[in-house]
């Protein structure tokens, strides 16, 4: 990443965020207060917007708490915490129904099976990322590991690869439909997948 | 002037030219980009000298009109932990480090700047501090990328 000291005049850059990543971190009060962390990243099915969070106490062992964060309270998602501007933005109103991201969820994503369009299948999800920018976060791929039968980068059988999500999906419980276009804009490192999902998105928008 | 110059530095009434105590640490308003009181070490009367209580805070000694003015803690400020050594946030949420130290005007008792290593942060831009860390507005040119 380029953290401080960056080049200014620098176009912003979206920040790429395994939610693996932002489970546990620390929700901090603009106050400087850790009022919770995060317990599950929940998301839109359909378009992948991040709709909030779910949460539990803070430490290795902290229960879930029966407040929520809903997206529209965040100050900032940052790699090292979740800024809000107070404790009045944990709410005990539910969040909307969502994917969850983690296995503490009620239909969360991992393990669900990623399969093209034309039917092949590409792997199994290990992990979803998000794509967070000036006011929004979305779940814009997975991680995923391959199947034994999927190779799309020469000899890195067995690794885990990237794959971008389509703006808008059909949403199922254990399946993850992709166009078969996908299979192009698979990549094995998160560095490159940013400019993968670009490259994706365009051509399914009859861009390229 | 920083923090770290100014430990140990003796109390002294001036009424009485008695020295009462020293200068133990900073208890500081972080909103405000202030101190709020001086931490005194060494003086069964107190611990806390508010900012306001300060007759000159001099290169040799903190000089006070009466002994009266260091007092135990008796606001929420006065119990707050140190900035010192606190974690730095920013409000995108970045780990920015850790205050090493701290410039501040002695006329003014405002907060000038944050030192964290080899980078300074202008402390106009510190939202608040509380138990897990100092908040401060993200600094222009850091880029949220990786």
């Amino acid at each position: 990443m380029t953290g401080p000291g960056a080049d200014e005049g620098d176009q912003p850059v979206n920040l790429l965020l395994r939610a693996s990543e932002i489970v546990e971190r620390p929700v901090v009060t603009l106050g400087g207060d850790d009022v919770a962390q995060v317990r599950d990243v929940v998301f839109s099915g359909s378009d992948g917007d991040v709709v909030g969070f779910t949460l539990a106490k803070r430490g290795m062992f902290g229960g879930r708490l029966r407040e929520v964060l809903p997206w529209r309270e965040v100050v900032a998602l940052g790699p090292d915490a979740v800024i809000i501007a107070d404790q009045a933005a944990l709410s005990f109103e539910p969040l909307a129904a969502g994917h969850a991201t983690s296995e503490h969820g009620d239909g969360d994503v991992l393990g669900d099976k990623v399969i093209t369009d034309g039917g092949v299948e590409l792997g199994r999800v290990v992990d979803a990322v998000v794509e967070v920018s000036a006011g929004s976060a979305r779940v814009v791929g997975y991680e995923m590991e391959p199947a034994p039968t999927f190779e799309p980068i020469h000899g890195r059988q067995g690794r885990r690869l990237f794959v971008p999500r389509p703006e808008t999906l059909a949403a199922s419980n254990q399946v993850v439909v992709v166009p078969a276009a996908a299979v192009d804009y698979v990549a094995d490192d998160l560095a490159g997948f940013g400019e993968a999902i670009d490259g994706f998105r365009s051509r399914l928008r009859g861009e390229m | 002037m920083r923090f770290s110059e100014c430990r140990h530095r003796p109390v002294l009434d001036t009424g009485s030219a008695a020295e009462i105590g020293r200068v133990d640490g900073f208890v500081v308003d972080a909103a405000m980009h202030r101190i709020h009181a001086l931490r005194i070490g060494k003086y069964k009367g107190g611990s806390i000298l508010r900012w306001d209580d300060v007759q000159g805070f001099g290169p040799d000694a903190v000089t006070i009109r009466s002994q009266e003015t260091v007092r135990q803690p008796g606001d929420a400020l006065d119990e707050s932990g140190d900035l010192v050594g606190q974690r730095v946030l920013s409000d995108a949420g970045f780990d920015l480090g850790a205050i090493d130290d701290v410039e501040f005007d002695p006329d003014s008792g405002d907060l000038q700047r944050l030192i964290l290593g080899d980078r300074n942060i202008d402390a106009a831009t510190l939202l608040g501090a509380g138990s897990y860390a100092a908040v401060v507005r993200q600094p222009a040119g850091d880029v949220a990328s990786r």
